[in-house]
């Protein structure tokens, strides 16, 4: 109850913080909290309408390490397509609408199997109105503003994919975790257009009413919004700080079975740029509660840190990085269930090294990543993971 | 100008929100008839038509009979028949309704006497606003003639009680009410004194009767009752017995009751678990209620006993008989009796019903909830089974409920306060252990569980050509040598819980040898070369099969959790036999009631077991299997055939094939049986017939099974197939109704059907007239025959009767019916074709094959009954088969050239070679001869039988192999018991003294390892090259000598002897030995299969001359 008073005291105060803008040096702005990410946008002005297309393509090879034990880890290496975007916005003064497919949105059968399809679905839709240079409201689909690390652009990443917490286990990679990421939601967001800024002071806000129940949705679950605010502070762009909070009330299973579910999600971050050194950190949790079953309460922690250098006298500049990230998708201690099976041993530790290649004048890059996994003896893995990864953004 | 427009959006917004929200609208109850197929509700087992009556509310819809012929499994209309829940997108069309109806059929009974409903009326449609009622009523009538006088006797329904034409004394009423809101409908039945005197319960001749048999009537009250089909799609469950009602009704058999109880289970309720919509039942508290009525009887039977207890007096796969209230002593004219209880829905498992029942009730009840997932990879686990189990005084627990674990691997339920304990059970997975939890009113106590990852097996299988093989996998385990010599049940897989049966070698267990301690873990079909099985995880010896012509090979895997293992096999036929091809004639899938195999399994199984040729037959519904066939991509290797099993309660079964399917009527065709003579149903099975009346086959079904015997109920001689004249006490006791008896009192029975069954699945004991064994039991008695002399009863006919026996009988008399083997396979637990018919058809592919060619080739009578030796026999010199021919004998004598094999696996011991019906010839086998390199080949001179002047005359001749090796894992054994009349009718007939001698320790074994056995159909020799002259009825006593014992042996392995053990917190078993043969089984499994237990009407010897 004190967390759900705490997030709805955050979102009040998201709506009605007074702000100060801050311009980052490299065009990065706490108004990203809003924007899902494009760069250098295709535009065409049509008289009164100016549209802009965008897109990112990202085609990997991964390859994981096949483990003795378990027969559907590391059996499925190969090339994957994690990205195949296209996306337009329309802006007209004050009006902009934005439409992103995604072509390579997975449809996986079931846990577990690499079974399933790649199939095309839509990222963003929304329309945004820019009523005064901090207030914007925006009516559609988009990512909801809660972490950083799910707000960042795709192209922007030092890694080529999210820390485990945010990223989840998928097919093939290990035994199957959903991540505690909250992705795009459809509901209204009140953001700012340009951030408030003091003086070398910055400060963004941004808060959502949503259904809650994930993107593509036809209806809402259950008649409850779910509640989603983000707060950043920055200096410069040397520091950003963020944090961010929402309350939802889930309902999963068909009539007449439905379960309430609840969750309650924290996330503190702290991203530093100076000079070409970038340093982040995050941390995160997601509290459920079972309202219907009254099962056991569960907490999610997911906390990752990170540090990139980029070099840029090179004649292809690179940057290289590493990132410990650790998962706890049942922390609640070493609590035993009836079966064996112990809440910490499924807690996962994600050391990875990480290249970056940027073509010196073309918006394309390559990855090159290399993660050790950890795991709790009784459910140890060998899988670990090289993924090499191409980027293509327009 | 940008601020005001969206105050004056977000004003106008409010407005609309606030004008949306009125006073809901109220619930509602509504009856009606139907007038359109998209009325109907739609599901696996409905079976509404346009004409019936639809009760609905807002949560749950449901469909009353119109009167008429039942199309469930009774005789009359006005029953319950569909039930579900009421749906978002439930609306049908003309094909039918949209829904998820798993219900069969539920109606009243007064004692064992139904409704013979002749009125089915709204009496309020709900438009008011209360409930709606409907009404269905009739007077007295029987769905089993066999009880027809014993009901009239004891209830007085009609003046007469010899008569059941005479007139009614009583009418009955069953109102179903359905209030607005309940997710119940209450079912109120009454009996009414419509004479003009006062009726007694029983009546005085009843009590007449029942002092002549010795039995006291003080205190004998009628019960009233109610039959449930739940149908074999639904596994019911009772409390205290679980899933378990096989044993667990055995082990209430156990518990001595007295007359005027009866025993049974007792249960507050009885529910079922279901794909999509479960139902219950309950009784309303009473102070008629019987059991407690009787309460002095009942303790200690481990069930708590109200005034809304139940009684469950016979249990099958389905059909349940519920008692539940006991009748008034008197009723005075124009006096009525009104009893009532609940048909509860719920939406897929037993805790849901149990729900509804609490709210019903306004029981005062907690709640309880959590989730399941796996060890291994934190999944949850969705569709898993979770026990709750009462935890007692005593430290036992007793089974009370079950809930499915949904979405998410989430579960919830409502418990009465107090301690309890969950399980977890899943297919595949090991059971999980017992956790404690306890429920507080109005509190919700949530529990996490786990469960170990399941194990996975994926078998590929080819043939020689290296092509995918339809096959059959089984994975074969081996217990551990601690469990040696205990009884599989209590420690091996747990009935109680939902778990399958897990069939055994049924050999005596050596803790030295793993061999002599095998089960089946789970078997699989590949439709297109590959199987998946699902099995514990553990180490097993995968097996590849198909049928009994094929090679088998074995490959021993071991299965770690959550993993997935594969392996690969070939086999390759090698039993040849050009232009023969195997068919079973007899069927079952879902559309039969006490079937739960999916039509597209069905196919599978069929080819896989390497059944060439299938007929479907389901019970009194036409099923066509082509469009599975195809869909299957079968076509290469099956043929499938239009066919139907015309299902009696007492008159017989009959299957009819080929037919014409019916795509409009929900049973395609299938027709009213009640009251119908034979003849009539011969006639009309025939004109329904795809190939004209001529070319359409009517086959008798296990002709000897007791009240499912069309011999035995039409009372044929087990000696000469003459009709033999009913006892005094049979006179009361036999079927005696108009498909029995015509007008002038003569038997109906008729011998225009094509073909008998002289060989159906595991009903070995059915075959040959049973003799007395070489060792004879301690206990047998002093005047017991000799050593392979027919056992007969006190009547002098045959105690245990063959139907080879009879059929050579027929043809000594000139009928020739065609002998066929079928397998009445009903579930994957039962082997599709263990028993089937080789047929000559001359064609080169299944593909090939024609309805017209089958036909061809059985009235041509080329046909062999086989479960695994194929026989083959030339006359003469003839090369081609000589089987069904009818040939000019050259002398006195015939030159008969016997060919049989067998695959290695299998093996033949014994040939003999019947004439006429006796035994001419044996020869004797080395078991261990591979008849595949190196077949039984043998010409024999055998002479024509004689006249008693010394001539030759025209003589039949038949060739029998018979085997010692046992089948498993191929064919499993027989290891659960039937019942016989004398235990499953003891729960009606047995506290009345209507028991049955069972032959005690001299009756044939009904658990035994199952063996290979095979018989041809004759070639006819005559001596004048006419029409075959037959021969005449053989003297019994030419049969009864030991001479002609044909040889049967059913311990070909070392019997286990298996204890039981004690019972602990976690076990519900005592001590003691388990000697099958002394089991008091209860009803009428015709498979291993313990639960799937079909039929309710057990079989019945011949009443007369087997009272005690």
């Amino acid at each position: 109850m004190r967390s759900r008073l705490f997030v709805a005291a955050f979102f009040a105060a998201s709506l009605v913080s007074p702000v100060l803008a801050f311009a980052a040096a490299d065009g990065e702005s706490a108004s990203d909290i809003a924007r899902t990410g494009n760069t250098k946008p295709v535009a065409v002005d049509t008289g009164t309408v100016r549209v802009t297309t965008f897109g990112i393509f990202r085609g990997a090879y991964d390859f994981v390490q096949t483990d003795p034990n378990v027969d559907f880890v590391g059996q499925n290496n190969g090339f994957f397509l994690d990205t195949a975007r296209i996306g337009f916005e329309g802006t007209s003064g004050a009006l902009t609408t934005r439409l992103s497919f995604e072509g390579a949105s997975a449809a996986q059968l079931s846990p577990n199997t690499p079974e399933g399809a790649l199939r095309v679905s839509m990222r963003d839709a929304f329309v945004r109105w820019d009523v005064l240079p901090q207030m914007s409201f925006q009516l559609g689909q988009a990512k909801a503003p809660w972490a950083r690390e799910e707000l960042r652009g795709v192209q922007d990443r030092p890694f080529a994919n999210n820390a485990v917490g945010f990223e989840g286990v998928s097919a093939g990679r290990g035994y199957d975790q959903p991540s505690i990421a909250i992705d795009r939601q459809l509901g209204l967001l009140v953001t700012t257009v340009k951030p408030f800024e003091i003086g070398n002071l910055r400060f963004d806000y941004a808060a959502m009413i949503a259904n809650g129940n994930g993107r593509n949705q036809l209806l809402d679950d259950n008649g409850k919004p779910m509640l989603v605010g983000r707060i950043e502070a920055g200096y410069l762009s040397y520091f950003i700080v963020g944090a961010g909070a929402y309350m939802n009330d889930r309902r999963i299973g068909t009539l007449p079975n439905l379960y309430d579910e609840s969750d309650v999600g924290l996330v503190v971050d702290a991203l530093s740029k100076i000079q070409n050194l970038e340093l982040f950190a995050s941390y995160a949790q997601v509290s459920t509660k079972y309202p219907t079953t009254a099962a056991p309460d569960r907490k999610q922690i997911a906390w990752h840190a990170q540090a990139s250098y980029r070099v840029e006298w090179a004649p292809m500049p690179f940057a290289v990085g590493y990132r410990i990230a650790h998962f706890s998708p049942f922390a609640q201690g070493a609590a035993t269930l009836p079966g064996g099976a112990r809440l910490s041993d499924y807690d996962l530790d994600h050391h990875t090294l990480g290249l970056r290649l940027f073509h010196p004048t073309l918006p394309m890059s390559l990855y090159a990543n290399y993660t050790l996994t950890l795991e709790p003896a009784a459910r140890t893995l060998t899988n670990d993971r090289v993924t090499l990864l191409a980027q293509l953004t327009f | 100008m940008r601020s005001t427009t969206a105050l004056t959006a977000l004003a106008t917004l409010g407005l609309a929100l606030s004008a949306a929200c009125g006073t809901p609208a109220p619930e509602r109850s509504s009856a009606f008839p139907i007038t359109s197929r998209s009325q109907l509700i739609g599901g696996a087992r409905a079976l509404g038509e346009v004409g019936d009556v639809r009760l609905e509310n807002d949560r749950i819809r449901l469909i009353i009979q119109a009167p008429g012929f039942s199309r469930g499994f009774g005789v009359y209309g006005g029953s319950l028949i569909d039930a579900d829940w009421r749906r978002p997108s439930e609306q049908g069309s003309s094909a039918g309704g949209v829904g998820s109806d798993q219900f069969g059929e539920l109606f009243p009974a007064f004692f064992v006497q139904a409704c013979a409903v002749d009125a089915v009326r709204i009496l309020d449609d709900g438009s008011s606003g209360g409930t709606a009622r409907v009404e269905a009523s009739g007077t007295a009538g029987d769905f089993l003639e066999l009880a027809a006088l014993l009901n009239r006797a004891v209830n007085g329904s009609n003046a007469d009680w010899r008569s059941g034409t005479s007139t009614p004394r009583l009418r009955y009423s069953t109102v179903y009410e359905l209030a607005p809101g309940a997710r119940w409908v209450t079912i109120r039945f009454t009996v009414e004194n419509i004479a003009d005197e006062v009726m007694s319960f029983p009546s005085d001749d009843a009590k007449a009767l029942l002092g002549v048999l010795g039995l006291p009537t003080d205190n004998f009250t009628v019960p009233v009752a109610d039959v449930a089909l739940f149908g074999a799609t639904n596994k019911v469950f009772i409390p205290g017995v679980g899933f378990d009602l096989r044993f667990g009704l055995e082990d209430a058999y156990k518990r001595k009751v007295d007359f005027p109880a009866f025993p049974g289970i007792l249960g507050e309720f009885i529910a079922s678990r279901a794909q999509g919509t479960s139902y219950g039942f309950v009784a309303e508290p009473s102070d008629a209620n019987f059991v407690w009525n009787k309460r002095a009887q009942y303790e200690g039977a481990g069930t708590p006993i109200d005034k809304s207890t139940l009684l469950f007096p016979f249990v099958a796969s389905g059909f349940v008989g519920i008692f539940e209230n006991q009748a008034p002593s008197k009723l005075a004219p124009g006096e009525k009796a009104s009893f009532a209880r609940q048909f509860v829905l719920g939406d897929g498992d037993v805790q849901s019903v149990l729900d509804g029942i609490h709210e019903l009730r306004k029981t005062a009840v907690g709640r309880f909830g959590g989730q399941l997932f796996d060890t291994g990879t934190s999944a949850p686990i969705e569709g898993a089974r979770i026990l709750i189990y009462q935890n007692l005084p005593d430290g036992t627990r007793r089974v009370y409920s079950q809930a499915d674990t949904r979405e998410r691997g989430n579960f919830q339920g409502t418990l009465p306060p107090g301690s309890y304990a969950m399980r977890p059970v899943s297919s595949g997975r090991w059971p999980g252990g017992f956790t404690d939890f306890t429920v507080k009113a109005n509190e919700t106590t949530g529990v996490n569980l786990s469960l170990l990852g399941p194990g996975r097996l994926i078998v590929r299988i080819v043939d020689d050509r290296g092509l995918p093989l339809p096959a059959k996998a089984s994975a074969v385990g081996s217990y551990p040598k601690e469990f040696s010599g205990e009884l599989p049940r209590t420690f091996l897989f747990d009935l109680q819980a939902g778990e399958s049966f897990r069939p055994t070698d049924f050999v005596a267990d050596d803790p030295n040898d793993p061999s002599t301690r095998r089960f089946i873990e789970d078997t699989g079909f590949t439709g297109d070369g590959v199987a998946t099985l699902s099995v514990r995880p553990g180490t097993y010896d995968v097996f590849a099969s198909r049928g009994p012509f094929y090679s088998i090979d074995h490959r021993e895997v071991s299965v770690k959790p959550g993993a997935t293992e594969t392996v690969s096999f070939m086999l390759s036929r090698v039993v040849s036999a050009p232009g023969w091809y195997s068919g079973d004639t007899h069927i079952h899938s879902r559309n039969s009631i006490d079937s739960k195999f999916d039509l597209d399994d069905r196919v599978r199984a069929l080819a896989g077991e390497g059944v060439d040729w299938a007929v479907a037959t389901d019970h009194n519904y036409v099923t066509d299997y082509r469009p599975y066939v195809e869909r299957a991509r079968l076509g290469e290797w099956l043929h499938p055939v239009v066919g139907l099993e015309l299902t009696t309660l007492e008159s017989g079964h009959f299957n009819g094939f080929p037919l014409r399917y019916a795509v409009g009527p929900v049973t395609h065709g299938a027709f009213e049986w009640a009251r119908q003579t034979p003849d009539f149903v011969f006639d009309r099975l025939r004109s329904m017939g795809s190939l004209g009346p001529d070319k359409t086959i009517v086959q008798a079904n296990h002709p000897r099974d007791g009240i499912l015997g069309y011999f035995a109920q039409y009372n044929r001689s087990t000696r000469d197939m003459s009709e033999v004249a009913p006892s005094a006490f049979g006179q009361f006791t036999l079927p005696a109704g108009p498909a029995f008896r015509t007008t002038s009192g003569a038997s109906t029975f008729s011998d225009k059907f094509d073909a008998m069954e002289l060989a159906n699945g595991k009903l070995y004991w059915e075959m040959h007239h049973h003799r007395v064994p070489a060792v004879l039991p301690a206990d047998a008695p002093a005047n017991t025959p000799a050593a392979g002399h027919v056992l007969l009863d006190a009547s002098g006919e045959v105690s245990f009767p063959g139907a080879i026996e009879d059929w050579f009988q027929l043809l000594n008399q000139g009928k020739m019916p065609l002998g066929m083997g079928t397998g009445d396979s009903h579930d994957p637990e039962e082997e599709a074709g263990q028993f089937r018919t080789m047929v000559h058809l001359g064609t080169t592919s299944p593909r090939e094959i024609r309805d017209e060619d089958i036909v061809a080739g059985l009235q041509a009578h080329k046909a062999v009954v086989t479960n695994g030796p194929m026989i083959d026999f030339f006359v003469d010199g003839a090369t081609g088969t000589s089987i069904g021919s009818t040939l000019k004998a050259q002398g006195s004598s015939i030159s008969l050239k016997i060919r049989v094999q067998t695959a290695a696996w299998q093996n033949v011991a014994r040939v003999n070679v019947w004439r006429n019906g006796l035994l001419v010839t044996s020869r004797t086998v080395d078991p261990n001869r591979n008849l595949v390199q190196f077949p039984f080949e043998e010409t024999l001179t055998l002479d024509l039988a004689k006249a008693s002047d010394g001539t030759a005359i025209d003589s039949w001749f038949a060739v029998e192999a018979i085997g010692d090796k046992s089948l498993f894992p191929v064919i499993v054994p027989a290891e659960v018991p039937p019942v016989l009349l004398t235990e499953a009718v003891a729960s009606l007939a047995g506290p009345l003294g209507l028991t049955s001698a069972s032959g005690g320790s001299l009756a044939p074994p009904k658990t035994f390892a199952v063996f290979p056995f095979a018989i041809t159909n004759p070639v006819w020799m005559t001596t004048t090259g006419g029409a075959f002259k037959a021969p005449g009825i053989q003297p019994f006593a030419a049969v009864d000598d030991a001479a002609n014992d044909p040889g049967i042996r059913y311990e070909i392995v070392p019997r286990p002897a298996y204890t039981i053990p004690v019972v602990t917190s976690t076990q519900s078993y005592r001590t003691q030995a388990h000697d099958y043969r002394r089991t008091v089984p209860l009803f009428y499994p015709r498979s291993n299969n313990p639960y799937d237990i079909r039929k309710v009407l057990a079989r019945f010897g011949h009443a007369g001359g087997h009272i005690e």
